[in-house]
Order: C-alpha cells, then sequence, then structure tokens
C-alpha cells in the first residue's frame, strides 16, 4: 500500500518534471508524430505526382509483347516514365539524381505473360539511385504487381490467352513426352488460380508491404485503406519510445548525479521502488505518446486506420513494457549523464535502424532481416503494423508481443541488477 | 545516539577514514570538523547506511546499524550537494519527500507550510527552485531533511555558498533544532560557525580524529599555541583579532599546507 504510493508519488513527479521541461515534452509528444508525417510524405504515392517513382525506361526488345509492356508502365500512376534511347542516357538521369532508377527491358523480354507461363521469370535490368533505397523497394513492388495486372488482362482477352496457351503448347511439346501434355491443363488452371490472386500473391507475400508503401492495392482480407502513413506511424512510433525510454534513463542517471537519489534512497522505500517509480513513469508518458501518435494518424489528413484496436492496444502496452526494460538497461551503462546519453543513443540508433524504424525491414538484405530480430525496434513495429494494416490475429500477434514483454522484463531486471545507486553524497 | 567505532574506509588507496571513533551524545549539536578531504561526507555517508565501513562499527542507539530500516525513519540527512527537484517548486518538494515517509496528503500539506515558514521560505512556496537563490537553495534542503521530525539530523556543509543572511537563518534552525531536542551532526570547515552552534566538536584530518571536547576546552588546551599562528593571518579569517579562537586550535592540529 505505502509501497505502491511511494512508485505512484515517484511517477507523477516525473510526468510533472516531463511536462514542465517543453523542449523534452516537445520531443516527447511533436517528435514522432513530425517523423511519421515527414516520412509518410516522402513514401506517399498519393500527392500530386511528387510520390511517384521517376523512372528512365528503355525498350532493347522492341516487340509487340514488350511494347504493350511500355505502355502499361507509362499509365501506372506509381510511376513516372520517361522513355530514353538506350541505357548510358536513362543512366546519366540517374547519376544526376533527377530519376530514381533505369529500367531496362532486355533483348527477349518478350510477353510477359507468356514468358511467365513457360516457367520462367520475367526479367527486368535497372538501375537504381542508391540513395534512393526505398523508392526502389517500392518500384519493385509496382512492376511485380505491374506484370501481374499485364498478364492477368492477357489472359483475359480470350484471343491473347489462346494464344499464350498454343505458345506454351508449342514450348512443351518441343521437348516433352506426350504424357506430360496432360499434365499442361493442370498447370494452366494453376497458373489462372495464380493469376486470380495476382495482386496478393506477388505482393502481399512475395514483397511484403511494398504494395502499401504506393498506396493503391488492398489485398483481399483487409478492410481498411492503407496509406504510407499507415507504414510511417508505427515508425514513428518506434522513434517516440526510443526519446521516452532515453529521456527516463537520463532522467535517472541525471538524478544521481544531481543528487536528488540520494535523498530518495534515504527514504524509508525500497530501491526497487524508486526505480519502479522510474519505470511507471517512463511506461505512462511512453502510452501517452503513441495516444497522441494514433489519435494524430486518425486525423483526414494522415487517414490512418487500425484494422484491430483491441489488438492496437495490447501492441502499444507491450511496445511500452519493452522500451522499460530498454530504459533500465540503458540507464546502467554508465556513470555520468554524457556517457549513458552518448552510449545510449548510439546503441538505440543503431538498433532503431536496424529494427526498421528508418527502412523497413522487409527492404533489406535477408542476412539484415535476421540480425532485426534482435532490437526491440523491430518488433515494435511488427506489432503496431500487425494490428494497423497487417491483420495480424491474436495468434500472430502472440510473438511479436511476447518478444516485447520478455524484452521488458529481462531488461528491466537486468539493469535494476547493473544499476549502481550513488553510495555518497556528492561533493 | 550515535557511535563511530575504529571505523576504517577505503577508497581504493585512498584511506577516508582511518579507525575513526567517537560517541554523538542525544540532543547535542556535535561539529564534525575538518578541512576539505578530511573525511567529512565520507563519515556522514556512513553515518546513513548509504557506504558500508571496511572495519569497525556504526550504532544508532536503540535503533540499529545505520542501513536497516529503523534507521531511515530516525534519520534525516541534508547532503553537501543540493538534493531538491529544480523544476519543482519549493511546496511540492517537501511534499514528495514527506510522501515516501508514508503521510497522508494532509499531513504532508500541513508539514510542508510548516516548514516552509520555519526555513523562511513561505513567501515563495509556489516558486520552482530554479529561480532559488544558493541560500533559499540550502534552507529547502534542509527543510527537506525535517520532513519526518527525524531524531538525528545530518547537515553536511549546509552553509557552503550562502550569503550572511541566509547562514544566520540557518544557524536559527540548527538552534531551533537544539531546543527540539533533536540530535544534530553538523559538519564544516569554517570554524566560526562551529563556535556559535555545537556544544561539542570533533576535529579529524585524513580520516583521523585529532581532538574532540567542547569549544572551550579545545581552545584552553591548544588556543596557546594558536595565537601565534593566528597572528600571522588576516583577522577577519580567524573571526577574532588576538587569537584564542578554534580557528587557531583548527590550525595548529591540522598544519598549514594547501588542502585543494
Ligand atoms: N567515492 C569516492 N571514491 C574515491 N575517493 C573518494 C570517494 N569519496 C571520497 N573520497 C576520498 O576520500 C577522502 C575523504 O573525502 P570526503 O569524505 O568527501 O572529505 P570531506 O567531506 O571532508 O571534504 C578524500 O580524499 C576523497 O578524495
Ligand atoms: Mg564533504
Amino acid at each position: 500500500m505505502r509501497a505502491t504510493r511511494s512508485i505512484l508519488l515517484l511517477a507523477l513527479k516525473d510526468v510533472r518534471l516531463l511536462l514542465r521541461d517543453r523542449l523534452g515534452a516537445f520531443f516527447t509528444f511533436a517528435f514522432p508524430v513530425l517523423y511519421a508525417l515527414l516520412f509518410g510524405l516522402m513514401f506517399s504515392g498519393t500527392g500530386e505526382g511528387s510520390g511517384t517513382v521517376g523512372i528512365a525506361l528503355v525498350d532493347l526488345d522492341r516487340t509487340d509483347g514488350s511494347r504493350a509492356f511500355v505502355e502499361r508502365l507509362a499509365d501506372s500512376e506509381a510511376l513516372d516514365v520517361t522513355l530514353v534511347a538506350d541505357s548510358d542516357a536513362g543512366r546519366e538521369l540517374v547519376r544526376r539524381g533527377k530519376l530514381s532508377a533505369l529500367l531496362v527491358l532486355p533483348e527477349g523480354f518478350g510477353d510477359p505473360a507468356t514468358t511467365l507461363v513457360r516457367g520462367e521469370r520475367v526479367r527486368l535490368e535497372g538501375v537504381v539511385d542508391p540513395s534512393r533505397k526505398a523508392e526502389a523497394a517500392i518500384l519493385k513492388g509496382t512492376l511485380s504487381g505491374l506484370v501481374f495486372e499485364h498478364i492477368g488482362d492477357s489472359l483475359r482477352d480470350p484471343d491473347r490467352a489462346r494464344a499464350v496457351i498454343a505458345e506454351s503448347r508449342a514450348a512443351l511439346s518441343e521437348g516433352a513426352p506426350p504424357a506430360v501434355a496432360a499434365a499442361v491443363d493442370r498447370m494452366l488452371s494453376g497458373v489462372e488460380g495464380l493469376l486470380d490472386e495476382g495482386e496478393a500473391v506477388g505482393l502481399g507475400a512475395a514483397d511484403g508491404p511494398i504494395d502499401l508503401a504506393i498506396g493503391e492495392l488492398t489485398s483481399g482480407e483487409r478492410t481498411v485503406p492503407v496509406t504510407a502513413y499507415a507504414l510511417t506511424f508505427p515508425q514513428g512510433a518506434a522513434w517516440g519510445l526510443m526519446a521516452c525510454a532515453l529521456g527516463s534513463s537520463l532522467s535517472l542517471v541525471g538524478e544521481r548525479s544531481r543528487g536528488t537519489l540520494v535523498r530518495l534512497s534515504l527514504a524509508p522505500i525500497a530501491r526497487w521502488q524508486i526505480l519502479a517509480g522510474k519505470a511507471l513513469s517512463c511506461f505512462v508518458i511512453s502510452l501517452v505518446m503513441l495516444a497522441v501518435l494514433v489519435g494524430v494518424a486518425h486525423l483526414p489528413v494522415f487517414g490512418v486506420r487500425a484494422e484491430s484496436y483491441m489488438l492496437l492496444a495490447v501492441a502499444s502496452v507491450c511496445a511500452c513494457a519493452a522500451f522499460v526494460g530498454v530504459m533500465m538497461l540503458v540507464a546502467s551503462f554508465g556513470k555520468t549523464v554524457a556517457a549513458v546519453e552518448g552510449f545510449g543513443r548510439a546503441v538505440l540508433l543503431v538498433l532503431a535502424l536496424v529494427g526498421g524504424a528508418a527502412v523497413p525491414v522487409v527492404f533489406m538484405p535477408v542476412w539484415m532481416r535476421t540480425a532485426a530480430g534482435v532490437s526491440p525496434f523491430r518488433w515494435v513495429i511488427e506489432a503496431m503494423d500487425g494490428a494497423i494494416w497487417r491483420g495480424f490475429g491474436v495468434q500472430e500477434m502472440l510473438l511479436p508481443c511476447g518478444v516485447l514483454l520478455a524484452i521488458g522484463l529481462v531488461g528491466f531486471v537486468g539493469g535494476s541488477l547493473m544499476f549502481r545507486f550513488s553510495r555518497v553524497m556528492g561533493d | 545516539m550515535l557511535s563511530f567505532r575504529g571505523v576504517t574506509k577505503t577508497f581504493g588507496r585512498v584511506r577516508a577514514l582511518d579507525r575513526l571513533s567517537f560517541r554523538i551524545e542525544p540532543g547535542e549539536v556535535f561539529g564534525l570538523l575538518g578541512p576539505n578531504g578530511a573525511g567529512k561526507t565520507t563519515s556522514i555517508s556512513l553515518a546513513v547506511g548509504l557506504l558500508r565501513p571496511d572495519s569497525g562499527s556504526i550504532e544508532l542507539e536503540g535503533i540499529g546499524e545505520p542501513h536497516e530500516q529503523a534507521a531511515r525513519e530516525a534519520l534525516g540527512v541534508s547532503p553537501q550537494s543540493l538534493a531538491v527537484y529544480d523544476d519543482l517548486t519549493a511546496r511540492e518538494n517537501l511534499e514528495l519527500f514527506s510522501g515516501l515517509y508514508g503521510m497522508t496528503r494532509r499531513e504532508r500539506r500541513a508539514r510542508a507550510r510548516e516548514l516552509l515558514e520555519r526555513v523562511g521560505l513561505h513567501d515563495r512556496a509556489n516558486d520552482r527552485v530554479a529561480g532559488f537563490s544558493g541560500g533559499m537553495k540550502r534552507r529547502l534542503n534542509l527543510a527537506a531533511a525535517l520532513v519526518h521530525r527525524p531524531r538525528i539530523v545530518l547537515l553536511d556543509e549546509p552553509t557552503a555558498g550562502v550569503d550572511p543572511q541566509s547562514r544566520n537563518a540557518l544557524f536559527d534552525i540548527v538552534r531551533g533544532l537544539r531546543d527540539d531536542t533533536t540530535t544534530v551532526v553538523y559538519t564544516t570547515h569554517y570554524m566560526e560557525e562551529a563556535q556559535r552552534l555545537c556544544d561539542r566538536v570533533a576535529i579529524i584530518d585524513h580520516g583521523r580524529l585529532l581532538a574532540l571536547d567542547s569549544v572551550s576546552e579545545l581552545i584552553s588546551r591548544f588556543g596557546g599555541e594558536g595565537e601565534r599562528v593566528a597572528q600571522d593571518l588576516e583577522p577577519a579569517m580567524t573571526g577574532s583579532p588576538g587569537g584564542g579562537d578554534l580557528e587557531s586550535v583548527f590550525l595548529e592540529l591540522t598544519g598549514r599546507t594547501l588542502r585543494d
């Protein structure tokens, strides 16, 4: 009872101190929103042309098939296509930063529909501005979407479909024994099934949320529209949590160096209660920050809606708990405020980047995606993404939320054990 | 009330306290005097249980050892480094600290008002500490040590960096504590303060006890030698011209090598 009250009093004190520190409060509550806004604008495909990816396009194949595909690319709202005569001209445009990527339809590109039915991969060559990796990923997603769309349309046109089937039969009969021909129907119906699901399969599973970054495509099960902000608000949340955790760590270490921690540890309360007070204030501030962020995300300009608010609440609580653990660990890093701030910021920054708080994990190379597992940021984003736009069920939520709670527990206990209370009264 | 028995404490290779022994009587104002680095703050830290002695023992009579929970209620500390929240008001500081001693909201209010009155900060009760002068912060730092009416109050250099008015107010507060039969441990390197306030004085240096007695006893015992020392100093520094005071005793015992 008395213990609980002491913890509450200490937490209340921290909240009060934060609110009095205008700059601190601004960074805590406004920065995550700014982050989400800024990156949302960058990824957004809904702005007037500004969100589209500018590409240079070279058609070296010059067949009817390739020309039809070029037309489709040019018609796409997600792409701003500039036709160029050869690769060098396109490369130059990319090098000068005028365009994000160069795309080459190589000789033998032909008709993507036929290519796919033959069981080969549709091959495109490209050059991407390395500073625009995110757009490159969007481009990749867009392209696979367009390829499927193209094939889908081709096969919906009876004449084209017949031609494709004929061609694939021909291809098969060349080398395959007649018995195999029986399998062709099955294969083709399989292809048709694939085409029906085209968008969902091609973009949802293979390329993760790339379709979402351009804010156009929705999967079959999704009930809420997905905008670029749906991606960037979870990232903003991750940065916000980092700021809250770091702020609380510094507040704890600052209390030690300014001497108030001595006064607290001389009161008839246990040390764990002092730390629990700090943990509680960190938790509450983080949760309020997330609530503000979700509230702002709901504004018409952002239009973010969550698939499940219940799961979003669960994800938020778990995320805050995880960062309480992070806070405690960071606070145990060093002796002085400057040491903890420098070291803590550096470590958290790396974890944030690795965990996809800037460039989403799906855009990373595979080894890095695996490495991201160590980052609490990755799990925060997965849990928030899951609740907001991935449409996670309870089952799928268990892993990220479980990991977050484990991070919170291990971090708090470990950090508390390592944290050194002041033993002399300054001088 | 509080006894040190052969207490030794080292930090790495520094021997901060060296077999220090003394006993503080209930209700007295006990001065712990020594130059910088003598071991005053270390003694206080040991007395309140923040540190444990390497050898020897410390006992709070009728209470137990300093690190035990029971000692928390009995001890009040005003650390040398100010231990108050700059961005809280004076009242909020005191209400927070008294809350940690289990007082109800009403009790906390009343206690904060009473203490602010006592340290002369009642008219600044709702101002943030950040805007306070050094002397005001010191007075608040002292008030914070008193929220739970401790039986023993330890003041570590309570007058460091304050103006004469604040210093005078602090003296009055200490005298008030003595009138309430509170035991006070007062560390300082200002001899004049010890002379004015303390019933008994321990002079320590390099963690060792050099002398322990009432101020008048110390002066009569060591003062003769000290007169010669005092004559070399500015009269203003020794407090009273012509020697025969605690400053001379202090310099006599601790030598005249510069410390920091
Ligand atoms: N935490 C510490 N680590 C290392 N040395 C210390 C520590 N605290 C005090 N000391 C050393 O112990 C001696 C006594 O210090 P202290 O008790 O603070 O002296 P005083 O308060 O009398 O000025 C000094 O030499 C000081 O440098
Ligand atoms: Mg000291």
